[in-house]
Formats: structure tokens, sequence, C-alpha cells
């Protein structure tokens, strides 16, 4: 589900939107899975994107795979999965590839792409409670 | 300790791996990239189209009224284009035997549709003769300019764009300055010395920036109109905050300048 999600964000940001949504979905996908995968898909994502705006093969990619290290360099110390993080995550990681990348109206286009990882992780946190309270209910009435 | 040593080896593979392609494929003309984006092409003019249209439509517009307006998509586009391009064999300059006509694949914006795009995928690349640095234009107005492509596509940089810049003058009093884009359509005409006269709703056009090779942007395209004025006294220079008379939410066909006489 989260690569046709993944693949759909990459054909809307390439074709229509400058909001670098993509970023979003990679941090919460290092802040799901914490390990050395999520630089693989950052590559990739990055490429396929380079691919599909002309751009110079890598230049996106560069940036992916350096801000999900950073993500994970950081959850080595710090906790990761908290809502503040994911504001101030997004907030800066778009602000600088915006800057880097030389587009319009960065400061309300960061501030969109810090609401949407806000919405899409408070959504996701519940949907993953709601998830888990499901399942211990199932094991309780099965011991029983 | 082992999972931290995994992912900084993956990291540095990564990026090593980045960098390299960056660097190989940097300011490269025969991009890879076009084959897969032209293998999208078709989706992503469906995409744009139906963006165009929506954008111009009430948004109360019923459901069968949208069905209705989606079988008649195909049909209006071919219109549009239709008109476009007769406006154009209809403007003297530039000469219609040295434009290649080219369709928008996609307009990448803030929010489509509604801001101003920064930049549109057009779907002619360097197997049509097309190069970076060549102007784009609609009758005789500048659209922008061609700064990346690929075999079979381009990217067309907008004269509102942030990173755009060229020299232009006004029509009326010849003051000249220099065009630079401000984002989201806006275009400031600055470095104009305070003795030259500059009025709002003069035309600005451009002066002409062609280089050796003969590449670059024709003079006496329209650019905009001045909307409003900045002169102090105190300054060495005055600026014009300047608006394009081209509405570019709604255009589907632009030409590329492929040689200036």
């Amino acid at each position: 589900m989260i690569y046709g999600l993944l693949s759909i964000i990459l054909f809307l940001q390439s074709s229509l939107t400058t909001v670098p949504v993509l970023l979003v979905i990679l941090l919460l996908l290092s802040i799901e899975k914490r390990d050395g995968s999520v630089l693989a898909i950052a590559f990739f994502v990055g490429l396929l994107y380079d691919l599909l705006t002309v751009q110079s093969l890598g230049v996106s990619s560069l940036f992916f795979v350096c801000f999900v290290f950073i993500i994970l360099l950081y959850q080595k110390k710090y906790e990761i999965d908290t809502l503040y993080f994911v504001a101030f995550a997004s907030f800066f990681g778009s602000l600088l590839y915006l800057v880097l990348f030389g587009l319009s109206s960065i400061f309300l286009q960061a501030l969109v792409v810090m609401c949407l990882a806000v919405v899409v992780f408070v959504v996701g946190k519940h949907m993953n409670k709601r998830k888990n309270d499901t399942d211990a209910r199932f094991f309780t009435v099965r011991k029983t | 300790m082992r999972k931290r040593g995994g992912f900084f080896s993956l990291f540095v593979i990564f990026f090593l791996l980045s960098l390299i392609s960056f660097l190989l494929f940097r300011g490269n003309d025969s991009q890879p990239g076009g084959i897969i984006a032209w293998v999208v092409s078709s989706l992503r003019s469906q995409t744009y189209a139906a963006s165009i249209r929506l954008s111009g439509s009430n948004s109360t517009e019923s459901t069968k009224q949208q069905q209705e307006t989606a079988q008649k998509l195909v049909s209006e586009t071919m219109k549009k284009e239709n008109a476009a391009l007769r406006d154009q064999f209809q403007t003297l300059s530039p000469k219609s035997s040295t434009l290649l006509p080219s369709h928008i694949l996609a307009a990448k914006g803030f929010i489509p549709g509604v801001s101003d795009p920064e930049s549109f995928t057009i779907d002619v690349g360097s197997s049509d003769g097309v190069k970076s640095g060549y102007a784009v234009v609609l009758k005789d107005n500048l659209v922008g300019i061609i700064t990346r492509v690929s075999s079979k596509l381009s990217i067309v940089q907008i004269v509102g764009n942030k990173q755009t810049s060229f020299t232009g003058k006004t029509l009326q009093t010849n003051a000249q300055g220099i065009i630079k884009g401000q984002g989201s359509g806006k275009m400031l005409f600055t470095n104009v010395v305070l003795s030259e006269k500059l009025n709002r709703g003069d035309v600005v056009i451009t002066k002409g920036d062609i280089d050796i090779s003969g590449t670059g942007v024709p003079a006496n395209l329209i650019i905009g109109k001045v909307v409003s004025v900045d002169k102090k006294p105190s300054s060495l220079f005055q600026s014009a905050e300047v608006q394009s008379v081209v509405d570019m939410r709604h255009i589907a066909t632009v030409f590329v300048v492929m040689k200036i006489e």
C-alpha cells in the first residue's frame, strides 16, 4: 500500500505541484521502519523523480538520502516518534529542499508540508492504535 | 551497534551512487530521463488537460455536467490547439517558419490550476533540435526559456520563475532594465535609471539576449505590463512590478523559437 501511495505522490509531484510531498512519505517511512531500507527507497524515489522531471540524475537522490540519513542518526539519541519531531523535521527539511531547488513561496509551502506530515502522522498513529487494540482483544478472547 | 554500522554503510553506498550519477549526467542534454518521462507523458498530458478544465470551471458544477465536460475534454483541447496555431501563424514576429509547436504535458506550481506555474514540461526535445536556452513564445508573448532538455522532452522555466533573469525595455519610453522573476508569476523590472520614464500600463518587451551560437531570447517579444512603479529619489535605480499578459494556467500549446532571424 505504501509503495502505491509513493508512486501516486511521485507522479503528482513530478507533474502538478512544487510542494515536496515526497519528503513527508520518506520522513514517515523512516520513523516507521527505522532501518537502512529507507535509504534504498529514498535513493530510487529520488532517481525516478529526476527521470520524470528531466533533472540532473541523482540530484534529488542526494537530498533524499541525506535527509533520511539525518533522521536515522537522530533516532539513535532522541525519540523521533513524536508530533514535535515530525513537525520540526518536515518543516526544516522542506524549507531546505525549496531553498536548494530555487522554488518560490518557500515558507508557505514548508508550512503546507508540515501540516500534511502532522495530519498523516496523527491519523497513522490512531489507526495503528486501533489495530493494536483489536489484536489485543482478539488474543484475550482466544486465551479465555 | 551492528544495525547502526549497517545503515551507515548503506548511506555511504547510496550517497556515492547519487553523487556519481549527478556528476555523470550534469549538464548532459541526452539524459535517459527523457525515455521514462516520455512513457508517462500521455498520462501527464491528460492530467494537465483535466487540471486546466477544472480550474476554469465552477466548483458548483454537478456530477452530470462534469461527466459531459470530461467527454468534451478531448475535442476542446483540439480546438484550443487549433486556435493557438491559427493565432501564431497570423503573428508577424517571430516568423512561423522558425517556430516549433509543442504541447504542454505538465505544469508545476504551488497549487495546481490556482497559482501560476513555475515550469512547463513540453513534448519536444533534443531529437527535435531543441536546445537549452531557446525561447518559448505564444503569439508575440514570451512564455519562458528552455532550461533542461532530454531526447523527447524539455523543461521551460516560465518568465515569472525566481531563477529567470534577462534584459528588457518599455515599448513607450524605451526605458531599459533587467526583468527578474519573483516566483508565482510575478516579475520585477529593475535596474532602470532614475532619469528614464516608467509609467503604469507601459508594455515591457525583450531587448534581445542572443549569444554567439544564436540561442537566446529574441528582441521585441512582449513580457508584460507595468502594474506599479517604485521610484525613490534617494535610490540609484527605480523598479516596477510587471504582470504577464498571458494566463499561464490555461495554455495548452506553446512554440519554441528554433532560429533567430
